[in-house]
């Protein structure tokens, strides 16, 4: 009986040691979403961690929201990167995911990527999901900016698998609906402008005549004397516009992090 | 006082007028043809006639009090109907009888016009060359289904022809430029050069409107007139149409004739300089020499109508057909031309740029 009551103990152990490194281990892997700075409502961040969660797992690249309050000093970089690293952050054999961090102090936001992110995730990429985000982040709609950075994540993603990702030469085919608007109404308020401009002076066709050349006697124009002779020059200059953007490789600038694994990414203020 | 004239058949009797299609004289009558020519010498005939014919005809207390308030009284020497007219009046019809008269006085002496172009364009001409001018998309509609035209009047109208060389002297700075580039900067030399240029320009019989009556803009409008098509003047010509003598002299019409040649000259000249990139004219020095003015009948069809109580007048070169008069503009059509216009170009550019965007 009690023979068998300390095998029964120790397989319990037995297997308790064989499963508690891994439960412990997915324990430690932080939150999809991590409102330190109280930016979401209750039930705006159960929505944004389920479709989070959802496309983190099907393309096996975690996507990660951090808002702070402050960022204890270090840089927005730093910072971002040691949270991913320090939380466990990212899925499959190579840690994959991406993190994006706001700090409400010093408005900063941060792109960390790490394993498979850095290759869907480059620098133009993130430049062009946070140009999308922008005036949400400015106007403080901070749910509306996640909600754009999750629809972007899933493109992305979608579009990494193809071998391909976006990047500065293979940009997102997207419409841009203000701009087609604007662009639209614009030209067509120009093309009818003219057109009623020609219709309207077709309506009024009596006008003086301001010279005479139909009664110019054919050949009778005779040049007695033509000279021409130079007066003085003047030299001006303008500056060449840099063609520095055109010659742009893409891809995506990496750094180390403190706990010396590869990152990459990129931030600003908003 | 002026005398009455009307050109008889010397066929039938009838009154005879010139007919534009065949350039001839026909009469309505007994369809018989004059050639201008055999009309020439008839003409010469029937001036040594006129004056003693018609004496008694000459109403002249009635002129007389007339002529105070610039209207004159004709007696038609067809029927012998009263027929009122201005004083500038050289041609008309006869309201009782509808016979082709002439003002013998107004174009005799001083008042003799030099040329005359007859008339090429008839009046259905005229009325289909409107019809056309309609054809417009922003002209109200009521318009052209209101529209009466009141009358449309061939009219010989005086004009003062200017002729003769332009001497000029213009001076121009014009500026040619040279461009390069290294690293960092596009560099532009701007060589300024002065520009002369010294020569002669002849002009021929430029018209310039010499009737009061008719709008200058109007006149200007509808030329060019061929002048080569123009023929000596005979008051056989002016049989069937209407004709006024001048009314402002040449003195006053030749400002104008000087500014036309003058911006003609102008741009004949600067045509002749090449190879810069920017001309100015900086002087102009413009005489004219050998000056000729002559006198010469044009021919016009004029139509008026009133729509809206604006009246509008449109006139028809009487040589060459072109047709010209300011129309009305239907605001509401040409609103919804703008939205209809604005709204297709915008969708079609709107799928270009979607497409653009998409591939």
């Amino acid at each position: 009986m009690k023979k068998w009551f300390v095998g029964m103990i120790s397989v319990f152990l037995c297997v308790c040691m064989l499963v508690l490194p891994c439960t412990a281990a997915e324990q430690e892997r932080g939150n999809t979403i991590v409102d330190h700075a109280n930016l979401l409502t209750e039930s705006e961040e159960t929505e944004l961690r389920t479709s989070l969660e959802e496309i983190s797992a099907q393309y096996e690249c975690d996507l990660v929201i951090v808002t702070v309050d402050s960022l204890d000093s270090k840089s927005p970089m730093a910072y971002a990167d040691d949270y991913y690293d320090e939380n466990g952050y990212g899925l499959g054999p190579d840690k994959s995911g991406v993190l994006f961090l706001i700090s409400m102090e010093e408005r900063d936001w941060w792109v960390s990527t790490h394993g498979k992110g850095i290759t869907a995730f480059t620098d133009w990429g993130i430049d062009y999901i946070f140009s999308k985000m922008k005036d949400d982040l400015a106007d403080d709609n901070f749910y509306a900016a996640f909600c754009t950075f999750t629809y972007y994540c899933n493109s992305f993603l979608e579009q990494a698998q193809t071998g391909e990702p976006f990047d500065s030469n293979n940009e997102v085919k997207e419409i841009d609906w203000v701009s087609t608007l604007g662009i639209s109404v614009v030209i067509g308020i120009i093309a009818a402008s003219i057109v009623l401009g020609v219709m309207i002076s077709k309506m009024k066709n009596v006008r003086p005549q301001p010279r005479a050349r139909s009664y110019m006697i054919p050949g009778s124009l005779k040049i007695t004397g033509a000279r021409e002779f130079f007066l003085y020059s003047t030299v001006t200059r303008v500056k060449k516009a840099s063609s520095s953007s055109s010659s742009r490789g893409g891809g995506s600038s990496t750094h180390r992090s403190s706990s010396g694994r590869t990152h990459g990414g990129r931030g600003g203020k908003f | 006082m002026a005398e009455i004239f009307t050109y008889q058949c010397p066929c039938c009797g009838g009154a005879i007028s010139f007919d534009s299609t065949v350039q001839k004289m026909v009469c309505p009558y007994c369809d018989t043809a004059f050639e201008m020519e055999t009309l020439r010498q008839y003409d010469e005939e029937l001036k040594k006639d006129a004056p003693s014919n018609m004496p008694w005809e000459t109403q002249s207390d009635k002129t007389f009090d007339g002529a105070q308030d610039g209207v004159f009284v004709y007696s038609c020497s067809t029927c012998g109907g009263q027929i009122i007219g201005d004083e500038t009046m050289a041609a008309t019809k006869c309201p009782y009888c509808d016979n082709p008269v002439i003002v013998m006085g107004q174009l005799s002496g001083d008042l003799k016009p030099d040329y005359v172009i007859p008339f090429t364009m008839d009046k259905n001409d005229a009325k289909a060359a409107f019809q056309k001018h309609l054809k417009r998309k922003l002209l109200p509609k009521v318009f052209k289904d209101q529209n009466h035209i009141d009358e449309i009047k061939g009219v010989y109208v005086p004009f003062w022809l200017f002729g003769g060389n332009a001497d000029a002297k213009i001076r121009y700075k014009a500026e040619r430029t040279r461009s390069w580039s290294d690293s960092s900067y596009i560099y532009t030399q701007h060589n300024f050069f002065s520009v002369t240029r010294e020569g002669t320009l002849g002009f021929s019989h430029v018209p310039v409107d010499g009737s009061s009556k008719m709008e200058d803009k109007l006149m200007e409008s509808i030329e060019p007139y061929d002048f080569s098509k123009a023929v000596d003047f005979q008051t056989a010509y002016l049989a069937g149409y209407l004709a006024d003598r001048y009314d402002v002299d040449a003195q006053a019409c030749q400002p104008r004739a000087n500014q036309r040649i003058g911006e003609s000259t102008q741009q004949a000249f600067r045509q002749t300089i090449q190879g810069f990139s920017s001309v100015v004219q900086t002087g102009a020095q413009i005489n004219l020499i050998h000056g000729v003015i002559q006198y010469a009948l044009y021919p016009v069809w004029i139509m008026n109508t009133t729509w809206k109580g604006k009246q509008y007048r449109f006139a028809m070169n009487g040589q060459t057909g072109k047709f010209v008069g300011n129309l009305p503009v239907d605001i509401g059509a040409a609103i919804r031309w703008f939205l209809g216009i604005w709204g297709s170009v915008s969708v079609v550019v709107a799928l270009i740029k979607i497409l653009f965007d998409l591939f």
